[in-house]
C-alpha cells in the first residue's frame, strides 16, 4: 500500500532507471486483458534498467481479500502496489496533464522523456513507448 | 516585434489550454452549449432536458451499473439529487456503456439497479453510444453541470463529484455541490474542471 509519498517517488524516478507504471484494478476488464502483454514486456526487458510497477486502484479495504489473492493466483511477478490516496484532482494531473482519470493508463518515464497512454494499449504500442523512452 | 510577441503569447495560451482539456479533443468545454437529447429512461419513457420546464439547470452524470467507482458514488448521486432537485438542478444519469460487451450494463440490469437503490432521478440509456462522445465523457462517473440560459444549456462544470472516488468519508472537497451552490447564488463555480479516477467508457 502506498500513498502520495510513494506515488511521488515513482513519478520522480531515479536517473539510472526507466519507470513503467501501469494504473489498473482487479475488476477492470480492459486492465486485466492488458496484463499479459505487460508481463511479457517485463520478461523481455529483464536485465535492463526498467522498473515495472502495477499501481492498483482497487478499494483499499479489499487489499487482503482481493488484490493480494489476485496477484498470487495469477503468479504476477511484477512489483504491485495499491495506491491509497484521496485528492485525486491533485495526483491525477501529476501523473499526466492529459489523463482524465480513466483506467487503464500507463506512464513510462526516465528523466525528461515521457510516454503516456490512457485506455488499453497494444503490446506494440507499449513496447514502442518503452523504446522511445529508453533511447 | 510587439505584434509577433502577442501572437506567440496567444499561441502559448491556446496550447496550454488544450493541454488542460480533460475531455479529449472533441468534447464540451466550459462555456459551451450542451446538446439536449431524447433517451430512454428505466421507466420506459423517453426523457429530454427540455421536458424540465422549471429547471434552472442540470447535474448530468455519466455512470453505469458495473463500474465499482460508479457504485461507490451512487449514494452521493442520490444525495445530490435530494439536495438540488428542489432547488432547480435535478440529476440526470446516463449509462454510456455498450450493453453487448457489458451485459451488466444492459437495460434490464439498469432497471434492476435503479429499483434496488431507489434512484430518484432518470437513469437513461445512451442508445448507440452517440451522446457521450458529444459531451466528451471518457469515464464513469463523469459529471457535467449545466445552466439554462437564453442561449442554451451552458456548461458550467466538468469532472468529479468530490475529491475521493473510492471513499466518500475521505472527501474534503465537494466539487459538484460547490458548483451548484455557486450557480444558485448567481456566482461562478469555484472550480470549473476537476479529475477523478473512473472506469473507461466501454465501446
Amino acid at each position: 500500500m502506498i500513498g502520495m509519498d510513494g506515488l511521488t517517488e515513482l513519478l520522480q524516478g531515479h536517473s539510472d532507471t526507466t519507470y513503467f507504471i501501469n494504473f489498473w484494478a482487479t475488476w477492470c476488464a480492459p486492465c486485466v486483458k492488458e496484463l499479459p502483454d505487460i508481463e511479457e514486456l517485463h520478461r523481455e526487458y529483464a536485465g535492463q534498467p526498467v522498473r515495472f510497477v502495477l499501481v492498483s486502484l482497487d478499494f483499499p479495504e479489499l487489499l487482503n481479500d482481493r488484490v493480494i489473492p489476485f496477484v498470487n493466483n495469477r503468479g504476477i511477478e511484477i512489483e504491485t502496489v495499491l495506491l491509497n490516496a484521496p485528492n485525486e484532482n491533485i495526483w491525477i494531473p501529476m501523473v499526466d496533464s492529459t489523463w482524465s482519470g480513466a483506467i487503464p493508463a500507463t506512464l513510462i518515464h526516465h528523466e525528461d522523456k515521457r510516454f503516456f497512454v490512457e485506455g488499453k494499449a497494444s503490446k506494440m504500442k507499449l513496447n514502442n513507448g518503452l523504446k522511445s523512452v529508453l533511447n | 516585434m510587439k505584434n509577433s510577441l502577442l501572437v506567440l503569447i496567444a499561441i502559448l495560451c491556446l496550447s496550454s489550454f488544450s493541454g488542460l482539456n480533460t475531455t479529449g479533443g472533441n468534447g464540451l468545454k466550459i462555456g459551451d452549449n450542451a446538446p439536449d437529447f431524447k433517451l430512454l429512461n428505466v421507466d420506459g419513457k423517453n426523457v429530454s432536458l427540455s421536458d424540465f420546464k422549471d429547471a434552472k439547470g442540470f447535474i448530468v452524470i455519466f455512470t453505469c451499473n458495473h463500474c465499482p467507482f460508479s457504485v461507490a458514488n451512487e449514494d452521493r448521486i442520490l444525495a445530490l439529487d435530494a439536495a438540488y432537485k428542489t432547488k432547480g438542478y435535478p440529476v440526470i444519469a446516463i449509462n454510456p456503456n455498450n450493453p453487448i460487451s457489458y451485459p451488466a450494463d444492459n437495460y434490464e440490469n439498469m432497471k434492476i439497479r435503479a429499483q434496488e437503490k431507489g434512484f430518484t432521478f432518470p437513469y437513461l440509456v445512451d442508445k448507440g453510444q452517440k451522446l457521450y462522445p458529444k459531451y466528451g465523457a471518457t469515464k464513469t462517473p463523469h459529471v457535467y453541470v449545466l445552466q439554462k440560459t437564453s442561449k442554451g444549456l451552458r456548461v458550467e462544470y466538468i469532472g468529479a463529484i468530490d475529491n475521493s472516488a473510492r471513499d466518500a468519508s475521505l472527501a474534503t472537497e465537494h466539487y459538484v455541490a460547490d458548483a451548484v451552490d455557486a450557480l444558485l447564488k448567481g456566482e461562478e463555480p469555484p472550480l470549473r474542471e476537476t479529475k477523478a479516477i473512473g472506469c473507461s467508457i466501454k465501446s
